[in-house]
């Protein structure tokens, strides 16, 4: 009796697990097809020469010790990535929350407002804006007309002059902070209103509010966005293709644009799989720096619950009535 | 026994995938009593595609042959090859491109097409056979050339004019040049482009050869002109000569030049530049956009100490045959038509270089079809080729990389974070260490 119940729960257990699989099907197979797949054999050719027509020809650590004993530009390519991301990224997040403080608000046209804010997130990686971007920053373009129109007389070609090259594609990866803003906007409706009410009776104006009640509770989400946009700009490559190609003087040559033109324009397929095995371990280290220095920024709500104990009983029984 | 039958089931899938192949090639077999079954593979414009599709059908008519064609844009064609050739499936004729011929000559994709000339299949009665220099890889020829172009200088005539100053002749000199630049940009404010900003070993190229010297060596694992201290010397100054000519403005500002990136950004078009340094082929691309000037084209100047003429014709691209086309001969009947027939030629036009054929390019300079600026590219081309009659062989495998390192010394020279020496011997340096691996 109690044998035939557990083999027909097993059999059901089973059903259900082959469902679940079924479900997830689709993107397991995509994940091994075109994620792990790739990655494992990206490593062995990391490993190899390898031009597509001919066999990888294995070479052991060359391609590694070439980028780092002879090769220039590794090194530049490397130090333009450095430079444009610990520029980009933290302006991108500022002015997303700036954003963000300012949507927070109870209107009817916020959705509007989000839609025209995010926008340029959508729009922002694709190959037209990168082209506009070029239009924007030439030396007849319009920044320039703009610029001549309130008296100043400017000669400069943003986007081919050595020092405000880079600048121009800082410039345009910060104007899409649309993905981190919609996120600091979510996390901004979840600072519970309570909370200001009563930083409110205390007598504390704005900027301490903000200091000492929405800065420390957002912690979370800033850590959230801090790591995904490092990566993301890391990786930045379309902006720079489209709008420098990598000039003037590969002052703009991005880690990513760099391990294309080994791979796809001089074919040097096992070289541009290392390149891309050293962007991967630096990514990867400074995503561990940041989480290891999130203990010491990072307050989750729940670590802090003596002051929040009240206030969020409260929210319960009010759900609950309201339930009732 | 699940693995079993998992097993059972693929394989079975695979016999079923086997057979149809089988059955595809059975069904060409029996078609090629009508004639072949031949794979054409090219990239290009929708215009390409139009005028190449017309010319094939016609062909296929007449012969009998079964055409497939395989045609997209430039940018996913090798990504295409190179899948194909992976899985022995590459096309019977493929257009390729003068940086690919050598992989895939060297990897054994695509045969020798000497045999095909011998037999008469490919006729060469009105090529100069010293012309097909260009398709020759490791001393086979690996592809038959659609036609040629060559470095040039387009100056716009009203400017001159204007200036009062004669046109220039295909026997001038550097210092001319310079001197030219100058003169008209004293008597007009006209400036002129820095020669080749954005692709210098053009003109590297041309001044090397101005001592004689291949740009690259025949095996392609070095410059040789590396260790000739004269010529790098009179390059790294004609460098520099521009590199003043910017200084004192009268060649375009750098950071200018390199945001242009459509044709009618390019002041040579515009009408504020009187001369730029160009590749022949895009000759009619800026006469049609900057149509309210008149422009010509002549020889790019020798160097002052140079012992000869620089110039060289470069092949546009190629028809080559991959290994596993089955019926070769027919094959190279196919690309016969292509390079050496009258409707083929008035079909396709000038589209893939000036035809190698003198006989089609003598037809095409008559015909009343054809526009004046395409008859002066023409004309440019049979002078360059009176001048220098072999065709230059395709770039070396690693040139690509070497190239680009010359590109990006040559613009730190004209923005001046570079000298013009630095810029030759770095670059000597860095092809010296890329070419061999």
């Amino acid at each position: 009796m109690k044998s035939t119940l557990s083999v027909t729960m097993r059999r059901r257990r089973r059903k259900e697990n082959l469902i679940g699989y079924f479900f997830i099907g689709p993107w397991l197979i995509c994940f091994l097809a075109f994620t792990a797949v790739p990655f494992v054999t990206s490593f062995f050719l990391s490993l190899t020469e390898y031009d597509m027509l001919s066999a990888p020809k294995f070479v052991g650590l060359k391609n590694y010790v070439r980028m780092f004993t002879s090769d220039k530009l590794f090194r530049q390519s490397l130090g333009v990535t450095f430079q444009f991301v610990f520029i980009s990224i933290p302006l991108r997040l500022l002015f997303a929350l700036i954003v963000a403080l300012i949507l927070n608000r109870d209107s009817k046209a916020i959705p509007l407002y989000r839609v025209v804010y995010y926008l340029p997130s959508i729009l922002g990686g694709s190959v037209a804006v990168s082209v506009m971007w070029r239009y924007v920053f030439s030396k007849s373009g319009v920044l320039n007309t703009a610029l001549q129109a309130i008296g100043i007389n400017s000669m400069i070609s943003w986007i081919s002059n050595k020092d405000t090259a880079l600048w121009s594609i800082i410039l345009l990866f910060i104007w899409q902070f649309g993905s981190p803003m919609l996120i600091f906007l979510s996390g901004l409706k979840q600072i519970p209103k309570s909370y200001y009410e009563a930083a409110q009776v205390d007598g504390a104006g704005a900027v301490k509010k903000f200091f000492y009640i929405t800065l420390p509770l957002l912690t979370p989400i800033i850590f959230f966005n801090l790591v995904m946009q490092m990566i993301g700009g890391f990786m930045v490559f379309s902006q720079a293709m489209i709008i420098t190609d990598g000039g003037p003087m590969n002052r703009t040559l991005m880690y990513a644009l760099y391990l294309y033109r080994q791979s796809f324009a001089y074919y040097k397929m096992g070289y541009g799989c290392a390149l891309a095995w050293v962007l991967m371990i630096i990514i990867g280290a400074f995503t561990a720096l940041v989480f290891k220095s999130s203990s010491a920024w990072v307050f989750y709500e729940n670590s802090m619950n003596d002051g929040s104990s009240g206030a969020k009983k409260k929210h319960r029984t009010g759900k609950k009535a309201v339930r009732a | 026994m699940k693995a079993r039958r998992i097993f059972a089931v693929s394989l079975a899938a695979v016999m079923a995938l086997g057979t149809s192949a089988y059955a595809g090639e059975a069904e060409s077999a029996s078609e090629s009593e009508g004639g072949a079954t031949l794979r054409i593979a090219w990239w290009g414009g929708q215009e390409r595609h139009n005028s190449t599709i017309s010319a094939l059908d016609a062909y296929a008519e007449k012969s009998g042959d079964t055409l497939n064609y395989e045609y997209t844009s430039w940018d996913s064609y090798f990504e295409n090859l190179a899948t194909q050739a992976v899985g022995n499936n590459l096309p019977d004729v493929i257009q390729m491109s003068t940086t690919d011929i050598i992989n895939y000559s060297k990897n054994g994709q695509i045969i020798d097409l000497q045999p095909y000339i011998d037999d008469g299949t490919i006729s060469t009665e009105y090529i100069d056979t010293d012309s097909l220099s260009g398709g020759v890889v490791d001393g086979q020829l690996a592809g038959i050339t659609t036609g040629v172009n060559s470095v040039a200088v387009i100056y716009n005539k009203g400017i001159f004019d204007q200036a009062g100053i004669d046109y220039p002749t295909d026997e001038w000199t550097w210092s001319e040049f310079i001197q030219t630049a100058k003169d008209i940009y004293d008597a007009t404010g006209v400036q002129t482009d820095i020669p080749f900003l954005a692709e210098a070993r053009w003109l590297i190229e041309d001044m090397v050869r101005c001592y004689g010297y291949d740009f690259f060596s025949e095996d392609g694992q070095s410059l040789p002109w590396a260790d000739d201290d004269d010529v790098k010397s009179a390059v790294a100054a004609a460098v520099q000569q521009i590199k003043d000519g910017v200084d004192a403005g009268y060649f375009v500002d750098p950071e200018v030049q390199v945001a242009w990136s459509t044709t009618e950004e390019n002041y040579i078009v515009t009408g504020q530049s009187a001369m730029s340094f160009i590749l022949s082929n895009y000759y009619t691309m800026y006469t049609t956009a900057g149509s309210d000037n008149q422009y010509d084209l002549v020889m790019l100047p020798k160097l002052d100490d140079g012992k000869q003429t620089g110039m060289y014709l470069n092949p546009n691209m190629y028809w080559t045959i991959s290994k596993n086309c089955e019926d070769p001969k027919a094959a190279a009947a196919v690309i016969n038509y292509l390079v050496n027939d009258e409707d083929a030629c008035m079909t396709l036009g000038t589209d893939r270089g000036i035809y190698l054929n003198s006989h089609l390019r003598e037809l095409l300079s008559e015909s009343d079809d054809v526009s004046d600026d395409t008859k002066t590219v023409l004309s440019y081309i049979s002078r360059v080729q009176e001048a220098v009659p072999s065709v230059n062989p395709a770039d070396p495998a690693n040139s690509a990389e070497a190239i680009s390192v010359l590109k990006n010394d040559y613009t730190s020279v004209m923005y001046g974070e570079m000298s013009a020496e630095d810029c030759i011997q770095d670059f000597v340096d860095q092809a010296s260490s890329i070419l061999p691996e």
